[in-house]
């Protein structure tokens, strides 16, 4: 695998000549600017002075008309606070391509949380500091972090250099010494990391092995070939592993550097050094809850979460992008997510036109006539994100049930035919889709490059009379009660467990109701269990339900890591048919006994995967993955319904450089590929 | 009066020991514990938990013995020292959570109750003393209303019309640009323009049910022979009314204070929530949600003490005002 050079993002056709006239220095735009006006006439016409101030250094030609730095930092600059930004930035920076146009500093970007434990809005928004990136349409893997990444020739070291110059968010540059700290004293410290992240494990489950090189380079050494460690690298929370800690900041909390951080979390309320070092820094989620903590990312944290009720994010001034006239990134001035529990609120809020970019929590079918609706009056627009599942609602019957007559039922591929063609797809288009979206089964969808026309149509037709049929021939009689019983007298009766707050779940409940009497008609009897996502969450955890549904995640751009609708396996616990199957996969042990051994099949599966997992040729890797597909094409594993329209974000008119419609995918973590960084509000 | 006193604090301690045996019970009666909620976060972010994990991470948490012991762990721990525990999801001591928001909370619900005041009381009299006017029948309905409507419709209401008619959603105690300004007049203004919302949200079922007791109690009182015996003799309307029926009436303000507070707290729970204060009603519904148990437990225990301090305050208040209270057990 050779290095790429940074390759820009965003490929502009038509790109515009930079824009005259931004000449954006004026902070009393900003909110601080206009509270002081409000407050004090002292302070305001004080205020007032920087207004007409003029950086030397922005006018030149470098930058363009908007200066190499933003007008907040050129200001302490002045001052003496901050060394200049030609020091501040690395020797090298990362040059991005804006999607539109050359942008203009300032301006608040808006957005909403539902609290403190709404975690993937923070790191999908402001979402950086991997070794490696994903571009735009997630089509390829660029640096980032590092600044060369070179694998030997079985893939089993890669060689990572950082780009030189980096600094933290406080000045501090980037060395391998932080890399080292991040690995041996948190990740492989028991205490603070239970179960090492397998991206930082060998296949076989061994930690990898990791060389210091010099202040720059360091060598990751797996015991067999790891190819898809590249991939992992630019990855969410995974290609951040070793890069995350300062160690300079974190050092005086942890054990091995400072003997006393145990008594002193004590007298600091804490309940021991553990519980302290992971409120300073230790997962993502914190990175909004410490203010001190300094990190690589574009904005970083100024008001934490937990003091109000909006967390604020302010431009990081030793941010290591710039954009291609050399002005240092980001475009923006802070971040805002506002603490708003309630989603139809946070709706409220999104069709006023509070928001500058938001795509979660409200963003789903029952709101998206409202929120066009509203489009005039708010002053933004609607843009549809790209769905990228393979259905909607996939159904999924447990194969791992304790109860032996259910999971002999469960298993019975002739069964979940019958069910699949007892459904009428088109119905539940007509009520409950908007007339929008066609049937699908749990197949990756057309624009995948994995797309197999027969997995994804199979059996979806509505053909009662055919179900009827096949489950007589299967050997499920009709009881007296017109339900059916199994050879050995499990009775046909189901519940079906929903998260109903999910973003679908209202949909869900309503598409189960109707599958409900679609059932009925042959012979199958459903009850609905509609409960909050925590405790479908506990549920799933236990595999103790008949069946459940979800999102079919997996459908396009990561096929071959959200596997869990294909195989027993995958994040998040696997694959909701086969639960126990899937943690004998994923960590090769279950807790309690197995109920069911794996069949042929699922262990076949599991054989091809660790084979993909080891192939370093790309397109080998496909070949085996269409192999895991064939497969799930074959068992017919889960039973998908109806793909229908994706979910969508309201982007205000004056909020540009997004670069319209983007894939909605937990993988992909939208819209964080979209380069947030480079986004700038149009005065 | 001192065993006046001595015999209400002993209540409360019992009541208060009591509170926190039934609220330990119930935050542990649905199944699964935080660990569980973790080990799902830690799924999702990729890191799978083995068995051994999942065992090191419940005696990390304290979760491994009985509940007996956990319970009596927390309570001697609050009891001795004052300490709250440790919050699992937000990794912080519960007090260092809790902190930021009960001065919200209280200032929220106390302003709520004498805002409740202010307008039942007027509203109440006038309701008795002009029985059956057209003005007692509207503000009867209206209350009637109040008392039926669950408060978090009438948020959705407010945000609906707040919305459409000025264009801005009433959630939070500041604007965007107020926020984070240093404390000052124009912050005070903005305060109450945000204020007012979960005020009227809160108060109106307390308002309702203070204006039927006032109306009530004073009915009473105004058919009693001597008011009837004063008018008799001349005295004036106005005056009589103010000196004798209303003192009587007023007791029910002074004994409410103990069931109106939890009111405005629990009120403040789904309104908060629906409006987005920064008060501990939304982060109370989070820690229940994750099983966070010290979280919640410590916000259940903070809102009963303020609750059985408040109808300590209203039984002293109480005593003072009515001497057939205080001297009640005497008799």
């Amino acid at each position: 695998m050779s290095t790429q050079q940074p390759r820009p993002d965003h490929a502009v056709t038509n790109p515009e000549p930079p824009r005259t006239g931004v000449f954006n220095w004026d902070p009393s735009l900003s909110r601080r600017g206009l509270v002081l006006t409000g407050a004090a006439a002292v302070t305001a016409s004080a205020a007032g002075c920087s207004w007409f101030s003029t950086d030397p250094e922005g006018e030149g030609a470098a930058g363009g008309d908007k200066g190499l730095e933003a007008p907040m930092l050129a200001e302490r600059v002045e001052a003496g606070d901050l060394p200049p930004v030609e020091e501040r930035l690395p020797k090298e920076p990362l040059v991005i391509k804006v999607a539109e146009s050359m942008g203009a500093y300032g301006g608040t970007w808006n957005t909403a949380i539902t609290g403190a434990a709404d975690g993937p809005w923070l790191w999908r928004t402001i979402n950086d500091g991997h070794l490696l990136e994903r571009s735009r349409d997630w089509s390829e893997i660029r640096m980032n972090v590092a600044s060369a990444f070179e694998a030997n020739e079985d893939a089993s070291e890669f060689t990572i250099t950082l780009r030189e110059g980096i600094k933290w968010s406080d000045g501090t540059p980037l060395t391998t010494a932080d890399v080292d700290f991040a690995y041996n004293n948190v990740a492989l410290n028991p205490d603070l990391t239970q179960g090492v992240p397998t991206e930082l494990c060998s296949i076989d489950g061994t930690p990898v092995e990791l060389e210091i090189v010099d202040d720059f380079t360091f060598v990751v050494k797996f015991n067999s070939p790891k190819p898809l460690f590249r991939d992992d690298m630019a990855a969410g929370t995974s290609g951040q592993r070793f890069t995350m800690y300062p160690r300079h900041y974190l050092e005086q909390f942890h054990l091995d550097f400072n003997e006393n951080a145990d008594q002193e979390s004590l007298d600091e309320g804490f309940d021991g050094w553990v519980a302290r070092f992971t409120s300073k820094g230790n997962l993502w989620n914190f990175l909004w809850e410490n203010a001190d903590l300094p990190t690589l990312l574009p904005w970083s944290c100024k008001k934490p979460i937990s003091d109000a009720d909006y967390a604020q994010f302010e431009r990081n001034p030793y941010y290591w992008k710039v954009d291609e006239e050399g002005s240092q990134l980001p475009y923006l001035d802070e971040v805002r997510f506002n603490i708003i529990a309630d989603v139809e609120t946070m709706f409220a809020h999104a069709i006023n036109g509070d928001y500058q970019f938001h795509s979660r929590h409200f963003n789903d079918n029952a709101h998206r006539a409202d929120a066009v609706d509203g489009e005039a009056n708010g002053d933004y627009t609607v843009v549809d994100l790209d769905s990228t599942y393979s259905s909607d609602m996939n159904l999924a019957f447990n194969m791992n049930h304790r109860d032996a007559g259910l999971r002999k039922v469960f298993s019975d591929k002739q069964f979940r035919i019958a069910m699949s063609h007892a459904i009428d797809r088109q119905e539940l288009i007509d009520v409950l889709w908007n007339r929008v979206g066609e049937p699908a089964q749990a197949a990756p969808r057309p624009e995948s490059r994995f797309y197999d026309e027969a997995f994804d149509t199979q059996y979806t037709e509505f053909d009662p009379d055919l179900a009827n049929q096949t489950l007589d021939d299967a050997g499920y009689t009709t009881g007296s009660d017109g339900v059916r019983e199994s050879a050995d007298g499990t009775r046909l009766e189901f519940t079906v467990i929903v998260a109903d707050d999910a973003l679908l779940g209202t949909v869900w409940v309503n598409a189960l109701d109707m599958i409900l009497d679609m059932w009925a008609a042959v012979g199958v009897k459903l009850n609905i269990g509609g409960q909050p996502r925590e405790n479908w969450q506990n549920l799933v955890n236990e595999f103790d339900y008949d069946l459940t549904v979800w999102t079919g995640d997996g459908g396009y751009i990561d096929e071959t890591i959200s596997v869990y609708w294909y195989m027993a396996a995958g994040p998040g616990g696997g694959s909701f048919f086969g639960r126990q199957w899937s943690e004998q996969y994923t960590l090769g042990t279950t807790q309690e006994a197995m109920v069911a051994e794996p069949p042929a099949f699922i262990t076949e599966q599991w054989d091809l995967y660790d084979q993909l997992k080891a192939e370093p040729d790309e397109a080998a890797r496909d070949e085996i993955f269409k192999q895991i597909l064939a497969i799930a094409k074959e068992e017919f594993l889960a039973i998908g319904t109806v793909r229908g329209q994706g979910a969508w974000a309201v982007v205000a008119n004056a909020l540009k450089n997004t670069g319209g419609a983007m894939p909605e995918n937990p993988t992909y973590g939208t819209p964080g590929p979209a380069a947030p960084e480079q986004w700038y509000l149009e005065a | 009066m001192v065993r006046y006193l001595g015999r209400r604090v002993l209540y409360m301690a019992a009541t208060l020991l009591a509170i926190s045996l039934v609220v330990f019970v119930i935050i542990n009666l649905p199944p699964g514990d935080f660990v569980t909620a973790l080990q799902a976060k830690y799924n999702q972010q990729g890191q799978g938990l083995g068995p051994q994990d999942v065992e090191n991470l419940r005696v990390r948490y304290g979760l491994d013995g009985n509940l007996v012991q956990q319970y009596w762990h927390w309570f001697t721990q609050i009891a001795a020292h004052g300490n709250l525990g440790m919050s699992f999801e937000f990794d912080k001591p519960v007090a260092q959570v809790i902190a930021p928001r009960l001065g919200w909370t209280l200032a929220v619900s106390l302003i709520t109750l004498l805002v409740t005041w202010a307008l039942a009381f007027p509203i109440g009299v006038y309701s008795a003393v002009k029985q059956h006017s057209i003005g007692d029948y509207a503000v009867t309905t209206v209350g009637f209303l109040g008392l039926a409507t669950p408060s978090f419709l009438i948020a959705l209401v407010f945000i609906y019309f707040s919305v459409t008619w000025f264009g801005s959603v009433p959630s939070g105690l500041c604007s965007p640009e107020w926020c984070d300004a240093a404390w000052n007049l124009g912050k005070l203004l903005d305060l109450f323009g945000h204020l007012w919302i979960p005020m009227i949200v809160i108060g109106t079922g307390g308002v309702a049910g203070l204006v039927r007791i006032i109306r009530n109690n004073l009915l009473d009182e105004l058919r009693r022979p001597y008011v009837t015996a004063a008018r008799a003799r001349g005295v004036p309307e106005g005056p009589l009314l103010r000196r004798y029926p209303l003192r009587v009436a007023l007791n029910p303000f002074v004994s409410t204070i103990g069931w109106i507070l939890p009111l405005l707290l629990v009120g403040d729970i789904v309104v908060g929530q629906i409006l987005s204060l920064p008060t501990l009603g939304p982060i109370l519904l989070g820690a229940l949600k994750s099983q966070d148990m010290y979280l919640a437990g410590s916000i259940i225990m903070i809102l009963s003490v303020v609750t059985v301090i408040g109808t300590l305050i209203s039984d002293l208040l109480l005593g003072w005002l009515d001497p057939r209270i205080r001297l009640g057990h005497q008799r």
